[in-house]
């Protein structure tokens, strides 16, 4: 998402109205309800719903935690665009000319109340594509006793996918996730190129046979939005043409993962030291186990004087 | 979806998501527009094609009297030859969205590198060359539809 | 079939169209047959000349052009269609009578060309 510097520095207008899409799941009804706030300067979306459930309306229901667009739990739709409600400024979406935010419970969710919406597809999709490092050596992945190795190239190459909060824009602008409830939504299939992209992960065939089914990849046609919407910059859009591009490759047999990483011992005790070659003589009165073991001291005065 | 005495509320867009981009703000998303196009071009041309190889079959079906008088049907403004036109646009830019699309898609092309986020974090798929081919994608489809509207009905 | 080899069929054949489909309206520019407007370049000579010559292509291009359409068609239709299991299957059903009945009058077209008369 494009963030609008200069709004965290204006003014919002000094009264906003709120417009809430309410759902009632005892009743199935749902309707517009409007709310004026009293405005600050810096003052959030998710500000103005703590505001309204603080001094004009308990029964509002939505989510939040972190309030500072970490977590990802307070993603709702704001004047039609999927945000977190935490990190849009109030100044940002409402104008004197028009001093009104309409939002919505986040598009293509089931609605639990309010603003609530439910996850359980979203994470039962995410956890289809095993994020997850998969090695062969499943005892060293699971009680590992050394580390992986990974340039900082390598690294670069998926860091941006892994910074993904779970928050569910992306899926609420997707339009084939509008139209397709099998879709698997462009979190899950960019978290899934971040793993197979990850020089750590061992399995990756298996993961690029996991997605070669109807509803996976091929049902992306580059909209794009998933990315323009992303609070976080993460580019589902481009993972998943990278992941499908990887696929096709693999399945006419021109792609192979250049490096897999390999285990390696912490730098400080690298290797056992090598016996000297036979050879070697060493130098009268030296012993080698003793200077293993206490480190010799070069007397550097008496190199200074002589 | 229900569960016990309540009842849930399914809040999918649906297909007008696919058809209508302006169901959702879409600023600085111009690859929505493109998708949505090229999903209506699409459907315009399945249409095109299985009427064009029907009556492409006509020498075969009718001998080549019926055939001249097929073709006569495009020349001048009429229903034909204006369905004939948009078709004509509706293959102009599927073709070059297309040629763009293949670049995204099957090779990956036109949407940068992966990198680290930085102001005013606008993503690197959405920067790289890919909006550039949008616009001239758009714009020469446009000068190529003029030319075979002046092929069409003006020669 | 996997989605992935679909996929692959798809691409191909938009590779191929992309070509063959720029061949196929650039025969129909009236300056390259010398004549005025466009219904003259599909005069009965021109047309029967073209497919006498040119008539591996014209099946290639009408498999191509069938099989990307008619598939591209039905992943919509899928997509749209969400999970009712025999509505799926009856477009892919659907897809597959389409492609051949189409391609069946597109080589009718080829063989059963008259001769000029």
């Amino acid at each position: 998402m494009v963030f609008d510097l200069k709004a965290a520095t204006r003014t919002p207008p000094r009264v906003v109205r709120i417009r809430v899409r309410r759902y009632n799941p005892e009743t199935g009804s749902s309707w517009w309800q409007e709310y004026e706030v009293e405005t600050y300067r810096g003052m959030t979306v998710l500000d103005a719903l703590l505001k309204i459930k603080a001094e004009r309306d308990h029964s509002l229901v939505f989510r939040y935690s972190c309030r500072m667009g970490v977590c990802g739990s307070c993603g709702l739709v704001v004047n039609k665009r999927p945000r977190l409600a935490c990190q849009t400024q109030i100044a940002e979406v409402a104008s004197e000319g028009r001093p009104v935010v309409e939002l919505e419970p986040l598009y293509n969710f089931t609605v639990l109340r309010d603003l609530a919406t439910d996850f359980t597809e979203f994470f039962r999709k995410h956890r289809f594509v095993k994020p997850y490092i998969l090695r062969r050596d499943v005892r060293e992945r699971e009680e590992p006793t050394l580390e992986y190795s990974q340039t900082p190239d390598e690294l670069a190459e998926y860091y941006e996918y892994s910074l993904c909060i779970s928050c569910g824009l992306c899926d609420a602008a997707c339009p084939v996730y509008a139209s397709d409830p099998n879709f698997l939504g462009p979190q899950a299939l960019a978290q899934a190129y971040r793993y197979i992209a990850d020089t750590r992960d061992e399995l990756w065939e298996e993961r690029l046979r996991l997605l070669d089914v109807e509803g996976s990849i091929f049902k992306c046609h580059f909209a794009a939005t998933c990315s323009a919407v992303c609070p976080k910059m993460v580019d589902p859009a481009g993972a998943i043409q990278r992941l499908r591009s990887t696929l096709l490759k693999y399945k006419v047999r021109v792609y192979r993962k250049t490096r897999v990483a390999k285990v390696v011992p912490p730098m400080e005790k690298r290797e056992p030291q090598k016996p000297l070659p036979p050879e070697a003589t060493l130098v009268e009165g030296v012993d080698l186990k003793l200077l293993e073991e206490e480190k010799p001291v070069i007397p550097v005065e008496k190199l200074l004087t002589s | 979806m229900e569960r016990g005495r309540f009842r849930f509320l399914e809040n999918r867009l649906g297909i007008i998501a696919s058809l209508y981009p302006w169901v959702i703000d879409i600023r600085g998303n111009p690859e929505r527009i493109a998708f949505t196009l090229h999903r209506i071009t699409g459907i315009i041309l399945v249409g095109f094609v299985a009427l064009h190889i029907i009556s492409t079959n006509t020498p075969a079906r009718a001998g080549w009297e019926a055939w001249v008088e097929e073709v006569q049907r495009l020349s001048g403004v009429n229903p034909v030859s204006l369905l004939f036109f948009i078709a004509m646009g509706a293959l102009v830019f599927h073709s070059l969205n297309g040629i763009r699309l293949l670049l995204v898609e099957l090779l990956a092309l036109g949407i940068g590198r992966p990198e680290k986020p930085k102001p005013p974090y606008i993503p690197p798929s959405l920067k790289g060359y890919q909006r550039t081919l949008i616009y001239i994608v758009s714009i020469l489809s446009l000068i190529i539809w003029a030319l075979m509207g002046y092929v069409i009905f003006l020669m | 079939m996997k989605a992935g080899t679909i996929a692959l069929i798809q691409y191909a054949t938009a590779i191929l169209m992309v070509l063959l489909i720029a061949w196929h309206v650039a025969v129909r520019i009236p300056w390259l047959h010398g004549v005025e407007d466009l219904p003259s370049t599909m005069s009965p000579e021109i047309i029967y000349d073209e497919v006498r010559r040119f008539w591996p292509l014209l099946i290639l291009l009408s498999i191509a052009v069938v099989i990307h359409g008619v598939n591209g068609l039905r992943g919509i239709l899928l997509e749209w269609a969400g999970s009712n299991e025999r509505l799926r299957f009856a477009i892919n059903i659907l897809s597959i009578l389409a492609i051949i009945a189409l391609l069946i009058v597109a080589v009718h077209t080829i063989v059963g060309l008259p001769e000029l008369g």
